[in-house]
């Protein structure tokens, strides 16, 4: 193997005797250490960022516009340098500043996908995705042979000779994950490659990146800020905020359990409530006064952070965990985890209903009905809040 | 694929070879250099006192002299109406033009739209010398026929030695093809349904383009006027043929006229140089300032670009059109060929007026041969070289990630600020005052060099624009898939812009050809360009071979014309 990087010795690097840790992850195909990275020693668009990509795994970078997810990846591949901090790529450091080691896209062998796909429009598609082995220099019969069976396997075996502008989104989309998946062993890299398609292309392409990649067991790091898309596609998910991850994880755990009221916030629908703080159980478990006079019992997380008794606290719960029944006839009673309230609008969305629907304190909340409900516009109804599933949080 | 190919990361190249950095910034110096060196010796000579080539001293002695003289505000005078008045006159007629090219149902718009290209590319001499025989006073061809129609009207009718004539030539040669060139596109992207909306509410079609359109189209026009203001005011050989006669001096030929004296008064040229500079400049501030807060008026996006239908005015309409063309390119070829072949220049009612002695004198001349030769020479030298440079700049330029690029792009803009004739000057200072550079004086290289500072700004923009249409992310792509930075080049980038840069190349290559200001003080001896060749026979009154050079100068940069427009059309991207 070739192992001289530049400046620095590379058997030092090899055999693990260089002035840093080695990545943490053994098994990390690849791994950042606190990168950073700062435009002209002012703005700064990532601020320490730790990551490792296992193999056969997709994750995902999910944020919204300038938190920093793009540039990550870039320094990962190298079109970009960090001002800070080292990439390690299977066991080999490919971009370290503080030891003068940068090892350019060329020399890295990962594909990517690029949000425009970035097909050559004066190629072919076939000359598009012979293009990452013929730079490799590999023989043409075997070149032939691979790029066959990449446009078979993403169903483009009958454009082969289609100039690449010839093609539907869809269609240049699919070139795009084919020339990737040519460029790079192993990794694949995606920076928002489904953003310029429509609703109905981007649901069907992700089913497809999804089963394409546990077919191949590729390690795909992939960028979004789309919430529902990181959550359909992502084996993990990281949350990313101003330069920083905020939370890194597997999708569920992430939707069920935020660490923070963004990450809450950024994922999926809630249903937020405010009140105060009555009673803090001996071992677990609050006892909150919504505004609207009822008693809850919260036994999620709790994220007040031991604020005493009579502090002004939020509830979360996901709107697909509040029952919503018809209000009892006669007296009204007061239970716990029970909130009164009456239905504005209903939004039928298909495979479900999603209500809107106005609490005594005059609030609107959205809570989702499933397609048989009987309930009607206008009508009374009740909420009730399982205890297990709301959280609580410091006031915003 | 197995993930195990990961730990074949290739070996790395060195990082940021200093080599490679320290060729990027003597580039740009080099750059620098030559584009802003002439504006400084400009303002050294200025303060030379003395004959050129004795000893010198410096003083204030040559920014007396051209003040004494009640020429030098007629000529400001001259300069400024003359190029007001054709800037307005053109304004006008090509809006006209452009709307009928881009947006109506004219038959035959494709092919006319053409014409006006090829029009563009017409060189300016020959074109003046054909107007000298169709209406140059009483020998004009057209005079002759009118008086030959009608004993009422003056005659001669037409004057081509006037200010009025000045203007006429200049707009059939190049300020009505250019304004057109440059609006056809904005009009093209204008949606139309702009226009539908307004004739939908009961407004006709005049009304339509005259309270709709023109509006919309405000900040285009402003900038195209002023930069054609700028380039106006630098014109300098068809104010020295048709207005010497009529004493109509302008700042070009009064520059002109103090550098062809003997001894050559360099001093005071300088000093009209750098006023003459000074009078453009307040136009380049007004341009860069208005075109910068304006972006280009056209909502951009989803548009339709349904054409108007022009109803019973299409054929009369397409009929004006055509007869405009045929002014500008059919019928002064025509008239050059002609006088080619006449006795005497003009003398049509000569009892035999024709010969062929004019084409056997020249072929059997050395001095037509070497000419060609220096022209092809010079258009072939500047049209490679501009191709190279030009991409170089255009691609600093145009990609944000390099240092130096604004400056760069600020250095591209310098050329079309200093008038031909003012940098022709500048060079020549530069090339008898830096020792280095004396050996290139005289050969043509000197000429080359003088013509691809003039032709940067047109020719790093031709290029600049492609590139700016495609995504970085095209390269990337590349650069991710394992290609090398020089491989990205040849495979990806050069083929998307080769169409361009062949553009650019072509463009620079008529240039060449057919440029006077910019090279007229430096052609001279044995390195003089035919276009040069022609201007001497023309001061000193030799017409007939003055023809027959124009004929070769004219059929090259129509070759040159029609190739560049072939090659845009069919492989230049398009949106």
């Amino acid at each position: 193997m070739p192992t001289a990087l530049s400046d620095t010795p590379a058997r030092d690097i090899a055999a693990g005797t260089g002035p840093r840790e080695r990545p943490a992850a053994a098994d990390a195909l690849l791994s950042l250490r606190g990168v950073r990275k700062s435009y002209g020693g002012v703005a700064v668009a990532v601020e320490g960022v730790d990551l490792d990509l296992a193999p056969g795994e997709i994750l995902t970078l999910l944020g919204p516009s300038g938190c920093g997810k793009t540039s990550t990846l870039r320094i990962a591949i190298g079109l970009e340098r960090a001002s800070d901090g080292e990439v390690w790529l299977g066991g080999q450091l490919v971009d370290a500043p503080a030891r003068r080691v940068f090892v350019p896209p060329e020399r890295r062998n990962m594909g990517m996908v690029f949000q425009s796909y970035a097909i050559w429009p004066h190629m072919s598609v076939f000359e598009n995705v012979a293009y990452p082995l013929q730079a490799r220099r590999r023989p043409a019969a075997e070149i032939k042979a691979d790029v066959d069976r990449l446009l078979d396997m993403t169903g483009l075996s009958s454009f082969a000779d289609r100039p690449g502008t010839r093609l539907s989104g869809g269609q240049q989309q699919r070139v795009a994950i084919a020339r990737g998946l040519a460029a790079g062993s192993g990794v694949l890299l995606m920076d928002e490659p489904f953003s310029n398609l429509d609703s109905h292309l981007r649901n069907h392409m992700r089913a497809e990146v999804k089963l394409l990649q546990r077919k191949l067991g590729i390690a795909v790091l992939f960028v979004t800020h789309d919430q529902s898309e990181a959550l359909a596609l992502s084996d993990r998910i990281a949350v990313m905020r101003a330069g920083r991850i905020e939370q890194i994880g597997p999708p569920t755990e992430l939707y069920n359990n935020p660490a923070s009221a963004n990450v809450r916030d950024f994922l999926g629908e809630n249903m937020r409530l405010s009140g105060r703080i009555r009673a803090r159980g001996r071992d677990a478990g609050l006892t909150v006064e919504l505004s609207e006079g009822n008693i809850c019992l919260v036994d999620g997380q709790d994220h007040t952070g031991g604020a005493p008794v009579g502090s002004p606290c939020l509830l979360s719960i996901r709107p697909e965990h509040v029952r919503v029944e018809p209000a009892p006839a006669g007296p009204h009673t007061v239970e716990p985890n029970v909130v009164a309230g009456r239905i504005l609008a209903m939004l039928f969305l298909g495979s479900a209903f999603e209500a809107s629907v106005r609490l005594a304190s005059g609030a609107v909340v959205t809570t989702m009905l499933g397609s048989d409900t009987e309930l009607k516009e206008g009508q009374a109804v009740r909420l009730v809040l399982p205890k297990l599933r709301l959280h609580a949080w410091p006031e915003d | 694929m197995s993930t195990a190919d990961l730990a074949a990361v290739s070996p790395p190249a060195r990082v940021g070879p200093l080599t490679l950095g320290a060729a990027y910034w003597l580039f740009i110096a080099a750059v620098a250099v030559v584009t802003l060196f002439p504006v400084v010796v400009l303002f050294v000579t200025a303060f030379e006192v003395g004959t050129f080539g004795r000893e010198t001293v410096f003083g204030f002695d040559n920014w007396i002299e051209p003040f004494r003289s009640p020429r030098l505000l007629e000529a400001l005078w001259n300069t400024l109406t003359l190029s007001a008045a054709r800037q307005i006159i053109a304004l006008v007629v090509s809006i006209g033009l452009a709307w009928l090219i881009a947006r109506s149902n004219l038959p035959g718009r494709g092919w006319l739209e053409v014409g006006f290209w090829i029009a563009m590319f017409m060189p300016a001499l020959p074109v003046t010398m054909a107007w000298i025989l169709l209406a140059g006073g009483r020998s004009g061809l057209i005079n002759i026929w009118l008086r030959d129609l009608s004993s009422f009207l003056p005659y001669p009718l037409f004057n081509i030695y006037s200010w009025g004539g000045i203007i006429w030539v200049h707009l059939v040669t190049s300020t009505i093809p250019i304004k057109v060139f440059l609006l056809i596109p904005a009009f093209r992207n204008l949606d139309a349904s702009l226009e539908e909306s307004a004739r939908a509410c009961g407004s006709g079609l005049i009304e339509t383009i005259r309270r709709i359109v023109v509006p919309l189209m405000v900040p285009i026009l402003v900038v195209t006027t002023l930069i054609g203001l700028i380039g106006a005011m630098q014109s300098f050989e068809i104010e020295l043929i048709l207005g010497t006669p009529a004493s109509i001096d302008v700042y070009s030929t009064i520059i002109y006229s103090a550098m062809k004296q003997e001894p050559p008064l360099y001093g005071v040229a300088s000093v009209l140089s750098i006023l003459f500079v000074t009078a453009i400049l307040p136009f380049v501030f007004l341009q860069k300032w208005y075109g910068g807060r304006h972006t280009y008026g056209t909502l951009g996006g989803r548009f339709s670009s349904r054409t108007q239908d022009l109803g019973r005015w299409r054929w009369p309409l397409f009929a004006l059109v055509l007869l405009l063309v045929m002014l500008m390119t059919v019928v002064p070829t025509a008239m050059i060929i002609t006088g080619t072949f006449m006795k005497l220049f003009g003398a049509f009612n000569l009892p035999q007026p024709w010969t062929l002695d004019h084409w056997h004198e020249a072929f059997s001349q050395s001095e037509l041969y070497r000419s060609l030769t220096n022209t092809l020479k010079l258009g072939f030298g500047a049209a490679f070289t501009g191709m190279i440079v030009y991409s170089a700049i255009a691609y600093i330029t145009a990609r944000k990630r390099y240092m130096g690029g604004g400056l760069l792009d600020f250095l591209t803009w310098m050329p079309t600020v200093i008038p031909g004739i003012v940098m022709s000057m500048g060079l020549l200072q530069m090339f008898l005052q830096v020792p280095v550079l004396r050996p290139i004086y005289g050969t043509t290289w000197a000429l080359i060099l003088a013509v691809l500072i003039g032709g940067m700004t047109v020719g790093a923009q031709i290029i600049r624009g492609t590139l700016l249409q495609l995504s970085s992310e095209l390269e990337e792509a590349s650069w991710t898939s394992g290609a090398s930075r020089w491989r990205t080049f040849r495979k990806v980038l050069l083929p998307l812009v080769a169409p361009s840069v062949i553009v650019a190349g072509l463009n620079i290559f008529g240039t060449g050809v057919s440029v006077v200001s910019l090279v007229v003080l430096l052609g001279t001896g044995p390195s003089q360009p035919l276009s040069i060749l022609q201007l001497a026979y023309l001061d000193s009154g030799h017409f007939e071979p003055a023809t027959i050079i124009g004929l070769f100068i004219l059929a090259i940069a129509v070759t040159a014309a029609v190739l560049a427009r072939i090659v845009s059309a069919r492989f230049v991207l398009s949106r």
